[in-house]
């Protein structure tokens, strides 16, 4: 499912860009530089595992303006950004539109590389997340809309007496399509059943 | 008398008597109630015959009697008094008759007997009882008839009864033009003279004890008024003592007060004396103060006071006199004033002011203000204001005359006349307005100011002026304002004179010292602009940016070559090609260091408020000499309304004035006709204030345009490459944008964004 992560360097000193990949090949992570970003629109394609290094001062588009870009279109990429020293303000509002992470020039190849790796992992989760919720929502969409209802009661604490009593119907064709459910979402145990319920962010409405 | 003819029955018997024959008239005289009717009545012929006899008489008297009487008659004038014989006494009374049957005239005669009777008749009324009367013969003693026959008989003599009676005689004249007279006498009984001589006398005596009674009332009564008036003044007289002097009367509340008076009246007058005395006393010493008071007064007054007569002759004057026109006393003193001291040409004037002071009305005002001019003993002339004070005596009218030496006062005023020509002298306009906004005063060099504003002297401001010179004097401070008027500029200097309401305005043609301001001022901004390219302490931002990046990319590098060396995973090729790279971005670095050798500390921003406007219009003029000598006239379009800023408005100049000289230099290509630069400035919708520098210049590319704002990027020979990155700085300094548009070819629009005043409240 996920490729292997990338970090996606966008920086238009070129100087940068080459040492920058040069450090993060060193710990054999795969690096890609854009001079612009425009660039960087231009050549990637959402879905791609890894972390955004972003320089805020560019010409043409802003690193800033770049990441309202990302963020208007809903690419969600972990994004770390280069400063400055005397950009503190401009990081922060970088912070505050969503960067996991701001790095002052020149930097401590350590902390780089750390943020880099919390970057990533971070993607990581996300994106398995992601996949998990699909994968949920996929499951969801087998139930019958009456085996939807049992699994909302279930989730929601309810015994199969209530459950029949609600509906209208015996215990008994309760317990089977509880069997169903439990089935049909590959769930071994009703605490699975309730963690995937709130992963879906499915509620008894 | 008339009476009816009457004929007896015998007409020869003429002078029969006839006694029953008694006429009806005789009758009618009884009926008319007489209690005396005459006993006989004859009528008498013109020849004295009697031609009737009537009678009511029973006794009839003998015809020679009746002849008697008319003799008698005859004799006498009218009425007589006839005695028969036998001592019986009658009354005759004749009358005129004029008869109707014959041509004669007759006379009728009245005969009554005095007798008894008669005098009963005419004693009545008489009530003293006992009183008779009685007519007494020609000898005067017999008695021929009697009131009372019964007690004093006829024929008697007086003499008889003179011891019974007491006896009176008197002659009673009959008739009041008859000769004859009765004699009667009147007998009143002893025994009654003595009852009525008793009467008198207690009547006597009544009347005099009235009389004592109602004197003694009245005195009483008039004393009592008398006392009680006399009181009454000296109670009022005490009580108006008491006031008075309060002086105790000695005139007690109750009681005599009379006994007192002599004494108290003496006392009263030796007070009123004293007191009179004591008032004399006062007053004397009271004009004696006074004339000290006025003498001191005299002779402390600077005026100089005369007083003459009415024939203008001096009688008394202030000590000062002597000194201020220089006489000695007995030289002034009875000479005529305006003779001596009132010099010859207001002589004339001086004498009709005085007649007019002598002439008018008792209470006549003061007359004064009148200026003169004085002569002194050596001749010299001063002005002096006069003041006449006529004073009225009992006898005469004097004139007190004060003169006040004007000497002073007169040159204070013509200096101050010397003075007022000072503002019409100045070169320079001096105005004054008043409070109404109206042109008082505006000496000659004001005529260009009048000019532009299209007025006169004495005319109202134009109104927009109005605020402008009117609101020093309300604020009551000076200020300043400046006016270009045909090249000429004029500094007008607001100085409000409050107490009086006025402004005055000093003008003063600076156009002289404007342009060799502004020159100044040009020179300075060069340099000022050269200063700052080369401060680098204001571009420390970007440049910490620019060497950030060979250190950033070295450590990197480095870095990578560590780890590399580390995990043992480097080629030898990899880590000299990186190696090479630290060199090079090593030397990048050490480049940027050597262009920075002059680094000048930073500058603290200082932030004013301004106008933008302010600003762009003073770097037009900044570059209004360049911008002539290249044929390009700077369009500058302006908001009406100011934009205020809070800018370190050197800084923001610093980034207009680059802008403008980019422009300039950017359309040295361009030919002249199309050289066009506008300068625009708008609010924007941001709460920002925006001024647009737009050029028909050569343009940019688009690698120009991407590394405009960098440092060290020029594309002019010999610029430094930090205009931008330094105006960049700036507008991030102060919270705007800059923003660049640009074709090549066609020109550029820089536009700034700086945040409004408004909008940082």
């Amino acid at each position: 499912m996920s490729s292997e992560p990338t970090v996606f360097v966008v920086d238009d000193d070129q100087a940068m860009r080459n040492s920058l990949k040069w450090l993060i090949e060193s710990v054999a992570m795969r690096v890609e530089t854009y001079a612009s970003a425009k660039e960087f629109i231009n050549n990637h394609y959402p879905g791609r595992s890894g972390c955004l290094l972003l320089d805020v001062r560019m010409p043409g588009m802003s690193g800033l303006e770049l990441q309202q870009y990302l963020n208007q279109q809903r690419i969600q990429i972990p994004i770390i950004i280069i400063t400055g020293h005397a950009d503190v303000p401009m990081a922060v509002r970088a912070m505050k539109a969503g960067a996991i992470d701001f790095i002052q020039k020149p930097f401590n190849d350590e902390s780089l590389l750390d943020s880099i790796r919390n970057a990533v992992t971070l993607d990581e989760k996300i994106r398995n997340l992601q996949s998990h919720r699909a994968e949920i929502a996929q499951r969801l969409e087998q139930l019958t809309p009456r085996e939807l209802e049992v699994m909302v009661m279930v989730t929601d604490g309810k015994s199969n007496k209530e459950i029949a009593s609600a509906l209208g119907v015996s215990p008994k064709t309760v317990e089977a399509h509880r069997a169903r459910v439990m089935e049909k979402m590959q769930a071994s145990s009703l605490a699975e059943l309730v963690r995937m319920a709130i992963t879906a962010n499915i509620d008894s409405k | 008398m008339q009476i009816e003819p009457y004929r007896t029955p015998d007409s020869n018997e003429k002078t029969g008597v006839q006694k029953d024959k008694v006429g009806r008239w005789v009758e009618e005289l009884r009926w008319l109630g007489r209690r005396l009717s005459p006993s006989y009545i004859l009528i008498v012929g013109d020849e004295d015959e009697i031609e009737h006899v009537y009678t009511s008489h029973e006794h009839f008297l003998p015809i020679t009697t009746f002849r008697r009487i008319v003799e008698d008659v005859s004799a006498s004038d009218g009425s007589t008094l006839y005695t028969s014989p036998s001592g019986q006494p009658y009354l005759l009374v004749t009358e005129e008759l004029r008869r109707t049957d014959q041509e004669t005239p007759g006379r009728l005669i009245l005969v009554t007997p005095i007798d008894q009777a008669f005098l009963n008749i005419s004693q009545r009324g008489d009530d003293f009882t006992g009183t008779i009367l009685a007519v007494l013969a020609e000898d005067g003693r017999t008695i021929l008839a009697s009131s009372d026959d019964m007690r004093i008989m006829s024929g008697t003599s007086v003499d008889q009864w003179q011891d019974d009676y007491a006896v009176t005689a008197r002659k009673i004249g009959i008739l009041q033009a008859n000769a004859a007279k009765l004699e009667i006498a009147t007998f009143v009984p002893h025994a009654t003279m003595f009852a009525i001589s008793k009467r008198i006398v207690a009547f006597e005596r009544q009347q005099r004890v009235i009389g004592a009674l109602v004197f003694v009332g009245t005195f009483t009564l008039v004393m009592v008024l008398v006392s009680s008036w006399l009181m009454r003044i000296l109670r009022r007289v005490s009580n108006f003592a008491r006031r008075a002097l309060a002086m105790d009367q000695p005139v007690p509340e109750h009681g005599n007060k009379l006994i007192l008076l002599e004494e108290w009246i003496r006392d009263f007058i030796l007070v009123v004396k004293r007191t009179r005395d004591e008032l004399r006393r006062e007053h004397e010493a009271r004009l004696h103060e006074i004339r000290a008071i006025n003498s001191a007064v005299l002779k402390s007054s600077t005026d100089l006071i005369i007083t003459t007569d009415e024939q203008g002759r001096i009688s008394e004057f202030s000590p000062r006199v002597e000194k201020a026109f220089g006489y000695r006393r007995e030289q002034v003193t009875n000479s005529d004033l305006s003779q001596l001291l009132v010099d010859k040409r207001d002589r004339k004037h001086f004498k009709q002011l005085q007649a007019a002071c002598l002439k008018s009305p008792e209470s006549a005002d003061t007359l004064s203000g009148e200026e003169l001019l004085m002569v002194r003993s050596d001749k010299s002339i001063f002005p002096a204001e006069i003041a006449i004070i006529p004073v009225q005596l009992e006898d005469r009218r004097l004139l007190t005359i004060s003169f006040h030496d004007i000497t002073k006062r007169k040159r204070a005023e013509q200096e101050i006349q010397s003075l007022a020509r000072f503002a019409s002298e100045n070169p320079s306009p001096v105005l004054r307005i008043n409070q109404f906004g109206s042109i008082v005063y505006a000496n000659a060099a004001s005529q260009p100011l009048l000019n532009y504003w299209a007025r006169e002297a004495g005319q109202l401001m134009p109104l927009n002026w109005h605020d402008r010179v009117l609101t020093p004097l309300k604020q009551g401070k000076n200020s300043e304002l400046e006016l270009t008027y045909q090249d000429k500029i004029y500094s007008l200097q607001l100085a409000p004179v409050i107490e009086q309401n006025y402004v005055n305005i000093y003008g003063r043609d600076i156009t002289d010292m404007r342009r060799a301001e502004q020159q100044s001022r040009q020179h300075q901004t060069e340099l000022v602009h050269v200063c700052r390219v080369s401060t680098m302490g204001e571009m420390s931002t970007g440049l910490a940016h620019e060497l950030n990046q060979p250190l950033a990319a070295i450590m990197n590098f480095a870095n990578g070559c560590v780890r590399r060396l580390d995990s043992g995973t480097i080629k030898e090729s990899d880590l000299v090609s990186a190696l090479g790279q630290i060199t090079l971005q090593a030397e990048r670095a050490g480049q940027i260091i050597k262009r920075l050798r002059n680094l000048v500390q930073k500058k603290l921003p200082e932030r004013s408020l301004v106008d933008l406007n302010a600003l762009v219009r003073e770097v037009a003029s900044f570059v209004e000499y360049d911008s002539r000598k290249m044929g390009i006239n700077i369009e500058i379009n302006l908001t009406s309304h100011p934009l205020m800023l809070k800018v370190d408005f050197v800084q923001i100049e610093q980034v207009l004035l680059n802008l403008v000289r980019n422009a300039l230099e950017a359309m040295q290509e361009t030919p002249q006709d199309e050289r066009r630069l506008i300068i625009t400035t708008t609010p924007s919708e941001k709460k920002h204030y925006e001024v647009t520098v737009l050029d028909t210049g050569s343009g940019m590319d688009e690698e120009t345009i991407n590394h405009l704002f960098d440092a060290f990027f020029s594309t002019k020979q010999t610029g430094m490459g930090m205009g931008m990155a330094i105006s960049k700085s700036i507008i991030d300094d102060h919270k705007g944008t800059i923003t660049v548009e640009s074709t090549l070819g066609e020109g550029t629009k820089f536009v700034i964004a700086l945040p409004s005043n408004n909008h940082r409240e």
